[in-house]
């Protein structure tokens, strides 16, 4: 039997797109969404057809808004996985959802499909700056829908928060820690803003028609609470803005950070299987259309070199506070981490930037604060730079 | 001994300040003779290389031969010499002056006499031209011809009531220009049965022809086939052609007394046709060589280094083919610490600095990073022996030392007197030694005696501004003193950035110093560490700034999706960092080594 991947599924559709949003997601188009879903079992049907009938680990409904699909529909794309891959006993299998969207009603139809976890987009539990950044809910809706998942059954939840808001202060941030805290979730994401070219906040602020971001100050003062309120609440950091409960996080990403395989479903997916990263067009007609051909869907990304490979098993494992795992990639590689970067990760352990065991290479704290520093300067090692 | 062909010459060149037309005037005469079809002008024809046009300033020195049927029915042959009009180009000036028997004064109905005009109309003097004031822009509402003429009179002390008033813009009056050098300046003089005599006044090379001279005949004859020598470097060739520029090379059986221009000589070594220096016959020569030769040294060195390695080769020949056409240019290999392979390159003055730097990197593409300038220190060591030091990496430790010595010129700067006190305050702050002041009219000039690294720093910029540009200033090297001068260093993360160190006063090293940390911190980016940028002069610390460790600098996000636009998107970090230099463990971008070249204190 062929070796594990996990699934990304991705649902193009929003209620209404996010200030701040540069993903692929159309709001107001949500007519395609049967069609869509068509498509996404098609799919699934003849990449299995390519891959193999292979075990499935982890399982993703990302965004765009997954929720906005009817209970019914994701029955049948948990069907149409069943059918042609083994989903392990224990896959984790996680949906992504706005609070605006969720009906006690659709969380039990969810449950009943096979869902086991839940990420919600709560952001900030202030509903100024909820709307300041284009989002269609509310704190009190948000409250409600983790009361409502409770009741559907869910044991496993994750909240969304952001953070470095235009105009926010360590204060704001407190209360919607606090918040959200008072929900118990087993999981947060805590993500500092990025304000992405293009995007309608992106312009505001540059313009100054919002109010300004938090300086740097404020930012550290943020980043100090985060740490000292999740501690005490018991949960650990265990990537660059991911905390959890013991045992509780997230496994699927898990995936992404050890660069482990993973097939993407549906417009706009990036999947990487047997050491092929490919990605599929964010049209979604001619999704639709193609959704059956993987040869033609699956559009190779890039020409990824050998070293491209190394650098990238770095810059996803580093952001993990355990570190990549060094003996996988001697396995992988052929050569060890120290090997390959024999001036870097010395002059970084000096540094105070990293540690090494023998079977991992992490970051240090402020090693993390300046994680792009340290991947440029691992990038420069390579020859011909 | 003058003859028929002889009284049909007339040499001359233009005095101007700048802006006040010069350019457009030679444009108008060259219409006007018919050397240019009016179609075919480009405007200030002669100011041909491009950062002389984006300049308004000429570089190079030139001359053009016209043709000008006079109302006297005789035809004239009229040669133009276009001279640089920048201090550090003194010496060329004043070689193509020793060239002409007139000069055209060109001013401005709308300025009057400037104070350039008056230094320039001085050297004028010295070579005994005949001058011409012509009352340029009388077609400007402002323009005050009257008022002007009267000036020239009172502050120049030439009769201008029969000056030509012109517009050059519109090509009035050019006529009269014309006639007045024809009847008014005298023409040239010189036997030409005598052995030849020819005074290089500027040399450029071609990449077919070698180096060329432009050279004006004082005496004899010369012709192709005839062998040459170099009176003062004593090189030999043999002539190819000889002819004058109309604009192009015109070729002539031969130029004789009282001629201007060019001989062609297969000379492949610019350095071999020096400004200044006299032609002859090599088989008849004559018996000395003509007055006022000076062999061109550099006053000004700095290292010029490509911000990129690999460009290395690329500068070493762009420098070698600027040199072919520049003889005051030098250079030589030299390997800096902190920005590994470049070049010592020795210059006339600061603008020719710039200059050619400017050059590298447009006409050659190159992306350069430029040390501080400097000049040539005398270090007298305890051991008795003497060492030139233009690099201050070279400077032997301070107990080696027993005193130094830097160049000191005399400088003039000529100035309206309501910027007196203020140009006084400048050269006070440049350790400047106040000698004369003598009053012209309602101007003034300053004579001081100053170091001439201060000259060299901002001096330029600091005059123009303290006198909102009226002042202008001249100088001459004329010897080494003893000065209380140190080494202050920079230090980045506690090392000495060897590019950055520089010989100072001790008068001035703190401030200097200060002001260089303080730029040093604004335009070195965080980093990963707090980085201590220190001035210190002999080990002892006299400043000290620190560049702020970045606070964070990490990609919130980063799942399946975003794999290869990230890794993307870091590479793009790592090429604009590519562009800075790694000292250590500190990241410099170029401009740090710019900083300390533009101070304002």
């Amino acid at each position: 039997m062929n070796a594990a991947f996990s699934v990304y599924i991705h649902i193009p559709f929003c209620v209404k797109k996010c200030a701040y949003c540069d993903f692929a997601s159309y709001g107001g188009c949500m007519e395609q969404m049967g069609a869509y879903v068509d498509a996404v079992c098609r799919e699934i049907r003849a990449q299995a057809a390519l891959f193999g009938k292979r075990r499935v680990k982890t399982v993703f409904f990302g965004g765009g808004t997954p929720t906005l699909m009817t209970g019914e529909q994701v029955q049948r794309v948990m069907d149409a996985l069943g059918t042609h891959f083994y989903i392990e006993e224990t896959a984790e299998i996680t949906m992504e959802g706005n609070p605006g969207t969720l009906t006690a009603e659709r969380l039990r139809a969810y449950q009943a499909a096979g869902v086991n976890r839940l990420s919600i987009g709560v952001q900030s539990m202030d509903d100024g700056l909820l709307a300041a950044i284009g989002r269609i809910h509310t704190t009190a809706q948000a409250v409600q829908a983790v009361r409502l998942a409770r009741e559907a059954g869910f044991d496993n939840l994750n909240l969304d928060l952001m953070y470095g808001l235009p105009g926010q202060t360590a204060q704001i941030w407190r209360e919607t820690l606090e918040a959200a805290l008072a929900l118990a979730p087993e999981h947060l994401s805590c993500y500092s803003l990025i304000l992405e070219e293009g995007t309608p906040l992106c312009a505001a602020v540059r313009a100054g028609t919002c109010a300004p971001l938090p300086d740097e100050e404020e930012m550290d003062a943020m980043d100090a609470l985060t740490a000292k309120l999740l501690d005490a609440a018991g949960y650990t950091r265990y990537e660059v803005s991911n905390w959890a409960k013991p045992g509780r996080q997230c496994r699927h990403n898990i995936v992404y950070w050890e660069c482990e395989p993973y097939l993407g479903v549906g417009a706009a997916a990036h999947g990487e299987v047997d050491g092929m990263r490919f990605e599929h067009t964010a049209d979604i007609g001619e999704y639709i259309k193609n959704c059956e051909n993987p040869a033609c869907l699956n559009r190779p990304e890039g020409n990824n070199t050998r070293e491209d490979r190394m650098f990238e098993r770095a810059m996803m494992g580093l952001r993990m506070i355990c570190g990549m795992d060094a003996q996988r990639f001697a396995q992988d590689f052929g050569q060890e981490p120290q090997t390959v970067w024999q001036r870097t990760i010395p002059q970084m352990i000096r540094d105070g930037l990293m540690v090494m065991t023998k079977e991992r290479l992490a970051l240090t704290r402020r090693g993390m604060d300046v994680m792009n520093g340290v991947l440029t300067r691992m990038m420069e090692e390579f020859p011909g730079d | 001994m003058a003859n028929e062909r002889m009284e049909a010459i007339r040499n001359f060149c233009f005095i101007a300040h700048i802006d006040h037309g010069k350019s457009t005037l030679a444009d108008r005469l060259l219409e006007k003779t018919g050397v240019y079809e009016k179609r075919e002008m480009v405007e200030q024809i002669l100011d041909s290389m491009e950062l002389e046009r984006e300049r308004g300033i000429t570089i190079k020195s030139k001359a053009v031969n016209m043709t000008y049927k006079a109302k006297d029915g005789k035809t004239y042959t009229l040669n133009l010499i276009d001279t640089p009009g920048h201090v550090d180009f003194t010496y060329e000036v004043s070689r193509a002056l020793a060239a002409c028997e007139g000069a055209l004064l060109v001013v401005d109905a709308t300025q009057g006499v400037e104070a350039q005009t008056l230094a320039n109309v001085y050297m004028a003097l010295e070579h005994n031209l005949e001058i011409i004031p012509v009352i340029n822009k009388i077609d400007l509402p402002s323009a005050r011809p009257d008022e002007v003429k009267g000036e020239i009179e009172d502050i120049i002390g030439l009769d201008a009531s029969e000056a030509p008033l012109i517009s050059a813009k519109v090509g009035l009056g050019i006529e009269d220009v014309l006639e007045s050098i024809v009847t008014m300046m005298p023409s040239p003089k010189g036997d030409e049965e005598e052995p030849l005599q020819a005074l290089i006044f500027d040399s450029f090379y071609d990449n077919y022809r070698g180096a060329i001279c432009f050279v004006r005949i004082v005496s004899g004859t010369v012709r192709a086939g005839m062998k040459i020598r170099m009176m003062n470097t004593g090189a030999s060739f043999d002539v190819v052609e000889v002819g004058v520029r109309s604009p192009g090379y015109v070729p002539k059986d031969e130029l004789r007394a009282g001629d201007v221009g060019y001989i062609a000589a297969s000379i492949k070594d610019i350095h071999d046709t020096r400004v200044g220096d006299t032609i002859t016959d090599d088989a008849n020569p004559a018996a000395e060589s003509l007055p006022g030769y000076r062999q061109v040294t550099p006053m000004v060195f700095c290292g010029i280094y490509p911000v990129d390695g690999a460009d290395y080769e690329n500068l070493k020949d762009a420098l070698e083919k600027l040199r072919l056409n520049d003889a005051s240019l030098s250079f030589e290999p030299e390997t800096s610490q902190a920005l590994g392979y470049g070049f010592r390159c020795g210059f006339l003055g600061l603008l020719h600095m710039e200059i050619i730097t400017m050059r590298l990197e447009r006409e050659f593409d190159l992306d350069l990073i430029t040390t501080a300038p400097s000049v040539i220190y005398k270090v007298y060591q305890a051991d008795g022996t003497v060492l030139d030091v233009d690099n201050p990496s070279n400077l032997p430790p301070v107990g080696e030392i027993e005193h130094m010595e830097e160049p000191f010129v005399k400088a003039s700067i000529h100035t309206p007197q309501e910027y007196v006190g203020a140009l006084m305050e400048t050269c006070q702050n440049k350790r400047g030694i106040f000698k004369d002041m003598v009053y012209e009219g309602n101007r003034v000039c300053l004579h001081y005696e100053m170091p001439l690294s201060e000259i060299i720093f901002d001096f330029f910029d600091q005059i123009k501004s303290r006198s909102r540009g009226y002042a202008s200033y001249d100088y001459e090297f004329f010897g080494y003193q003893e000065s209380d001068l140190v080494k202050l260093d920079m230090l980045l993360n506690g090392d000495i950035c060897d590019a950055l160190s520089m010989i100072v006063h001790r008068d001035r090293a703190y401030t200097r110093g200060r002001s260089i940390a303080e730029k040093l911190k604004d335009v070195i980016p965080r980093q990963m560490f707090e980085i201590p940028i220190q001035a210190a002069i002999g080990g002892k610390v006299i400043a000290r700034e620190t560049v702020k460790a970045m606070r964070k600098d990490v990609l919130a996000k980063c799942y399946g999706g975003d794999i290869t636009r990230k890794r993307k998107l870091l590479e793009k970090q790592k090429e604009g960092k590519k562009r800075m230099r790694q000292l250590g463990s500190v990241q410099v971008p170029s401009e740090a080594f710019m900083a300390v070249l533009k101070m304002d204190e």
